[in-house]
């Protein structure tokens, strides 16, 4: 008959540790899918897993049993991988384009990206990016709000390809 | 044997592992402080022997049977001696080394079913290894 998981740490805080296998058969899977879904390295995901459980085996005497044992071995692995996160300093990988575009050098001033474009599409995107709505940036220029759009996004595609996609 | 198998494997192994280090190290722990207990009640009870002797303060079991006045004068007169002859430093040692076995004794006996079980999972993990 399986016994509840309350039952198998009475046992465990009594001295029988080999019951605490019981517990490891039925975490084992459900702790390592939720590690390798953050980690993908399985061999170190395996070593997290392990940690994980000789916490909670260390955790044992201060652990309710009439508490579920699966939200607190999750939330002990979640300490662990934070552990293991700052001891190997990993980070969230970036996006291509944003790589390529931090390692290009940037122009000492924007008004030398700027240079390039006409009159019109020059202000509208500086205003633009100062803050001015559409319409503000329309009655300045004194032409009207979808032209306005138009010349803003026309300077964004051109800061685009010759500043980022290059 | 697949690999999910072998991790659950290494984890029971590591369990074992951490508990047999544990129990051991408490083990040389508590023995150490009961060998150094028993060392001190019996170089200090030595002591305390000694001085008895030397006063020539009688046999206890003696002094107990007296009537009550001589009983109380007896008791008074060691009381004095000890109190000039001993120092309060053995005193204290005495007395802490006394305590600190009594402590050792009562939590071995209390945990004794808990310790008993463990020692039986572990041999018999290690002897199926």
């Amino acid at each position: 008959m399986d016994m509840s998981d309350g039952a198998v740490i009475v046992r465990v805080k009594r001295g029988d540790i080999d019951k605490f296998e019981v517990l490891v058969d039925r975490y084992t899977t459900k702790i390592r899918a939720f590690v390798v879904q953050r980690l993908f390295d399985k061999e170190e995901a395996d070593d997290i897993v392990q940690n994980s459980f000789i916490q909670f085996y260390k955790a044992l005497a201060q652990f309710n049993i009439s508490k579920p044992v699966y939200p607190y071995l999750l939330q002990i692995t979640r300490n662990e991988l934070n552990m293991y996160f700052r001891q190997h300093h990993k980070t969230v990988p970036l996006n291509e384009d944003i790589i390529q575009a931090i390692e290009k050098p940037l122009a000492e001033d924007t008004s030398e990206i700027l240079r390039g474009l006409k009159e019109d599409n020059r202000k509208a995107l500086s205003w633009f990016a100062e803050g001015y709505s559409y319409k503000e940036i329309s009655m300045r220029l004194n032409k009207p709000i979808n032209t306005v759009r138009t010349l803003i996004r026309r300077a964004r595609l051109y800061v685009q390809k010759n500043y980022i996609h290059e | 044997m697949n690999k999910k198998s072998i991790l659950k494997e290494k984890i029971v192994r590591s369990i074992f592992l951490y508990e047999t280090k544990k129990i051991t190290f408490e083990t040389i722990a508590k023995f150490s402080i009961l060998l150094i207990s028993i060392l001190i009640l019996i170089i200090f009870g030595g002591v305390i022997v000694d001085i008895y002797t030397e006063n020539e303060l009688g046999d206890i079991l003696g002094n107990v049977l007296m009537s009550g006045e001589q009983s109380m004068m007896k008791i008074r007169d060691t009381y004095f001696v000890f109190s000039s002859e001993i120092p309060l430093w053995v005193v204290a040692i005495y007395i802490l080394g006394f305590l600190l076995g009594c402590i050792l004794i009562i939590s071995i006996i209390k945990n004794w079913d808990t310790l008993s079980h463990k020692m039986r999972s572990l041999t018999r993990y290690w002897l199926k290894q």
